[in-house]
């Protein structure tokens, strides 16, 4: 394989690997507690949830060896995070959602020898590898300068803020204030991770410049 | 609910499930194949760069305005 078509590998896996994963979240929020969700029994989210899991990992696998085998990656960078000569925050963020992902996919195949308090405090990883993957994918230097890649890198974010807080919004006993404050932390995070995407802009070198 | 409907409610959710499960396999594949053919046309100066490597020199005429 050409390292052209390597890279393409690389990016479409990487991106089609967040919305998989974005997916997977969202399920994952909505499948906790107990009773029918909308009258669709709750093991229908569950099953879902666990075969866009298994199908993300599937794609990380290809993205991790795809960019290995470009990049020649030695083993250490590219199973520990932040130990890459290059690109070191982001790659290593990607990394460590890797790693926090085979972790939760493990965990989840040996939960009833952990106990359920065990395998639900190691599933909030999920979150930061989640939070970790989105900007490594969002980060300089990738294809976030692609207009419909920036959007659906934004869209992600949004359907998971979304989903946590209509999750949290629908809490007993709810006070007013806290509904509120959920409201305002939602559209705070969206809006850092948009501004965030725009002020640490790749430079665009122009031979005429 | 009777015990044989509430049998026949979860085999039919069971069933709905494998078969969004099937979907979204076939909608990722697809997504995949998209994904890859819109970022192989996407504009060059706006692409990712390999890593380590510096992004590619645009002429003026191309670049974004």
């Amino acid at each position: 394989m050409t390292s052209g078509a390597l890279w393409t590998v690389v990016r479409a896996s990487g991106t089609v690997d967040l919305v998989l994963l974005t997916l997977v979240v969202a399920l994952g929020v909505a499948v906790i507690g107990h009773g029918p969700v909308r009258r669709t029994p709750r093991f229908v989210f569950q099953h879902l949830h666990r075969d866009a899991s298994l199908l993300a990992v599937a794609l990380l696998v290809a993205h991790v060896v795809a960019a290995v085998l470009l990049v020649h990656l030695d083993v250490i960078p590219a199973v520990v995070p932040f130990t890459s000569a290059t690109r070191r925050v982001y790659l290593g963020l990607g990394v460590l959602g890797a790693d926090l992902m085979a972790l939760i996919a493990v965990t989840s195949m040996i939960r009833r020898r952990l106990g359920l308090r065990g395998w639900r405090r190691l599933h909030w990883a999920a979150y930061v590898a989640w939070a970790a993957g989105v900007v490594h994918g969002a980060a300089p230097g990738t294809d976030r300068r692609v207009p419909w890649i920036a959007a659906l890198d934004v869209a992600c974010v949004a359907v998971v803020l979304a989903a946590v807080a209509v999750r949290l919004s629908r809490q007993p006993r709810q006070h007013p204030v806290r509904l509120v404050a959920v409201g305002a932390g939602t559209a705070f995070v969206l809006a850092g991770f948009v501004l965030w995407m725009h002020v640490t802009p790749l430079p665009l070198l122009t031979s005429g410049s | 609910m009777t015990t044989h409907g509430h049998v026949a409610y979860r085999n039919r959710s069971l069933r709905a499930a494998r078969i969004t499960s099937a979907l979204l396999a076939t909608v990722t594949t697809a997504g995949l194949m998209l994904t890859s053919h819109l970022l192989q046309v996407a504009n060059p100066s706006q692409a990712a760069v390999v890593p380590g490597t510096h992004p590619p020199v645009v002429s003026a005429e191309r670049a974004p305005r």
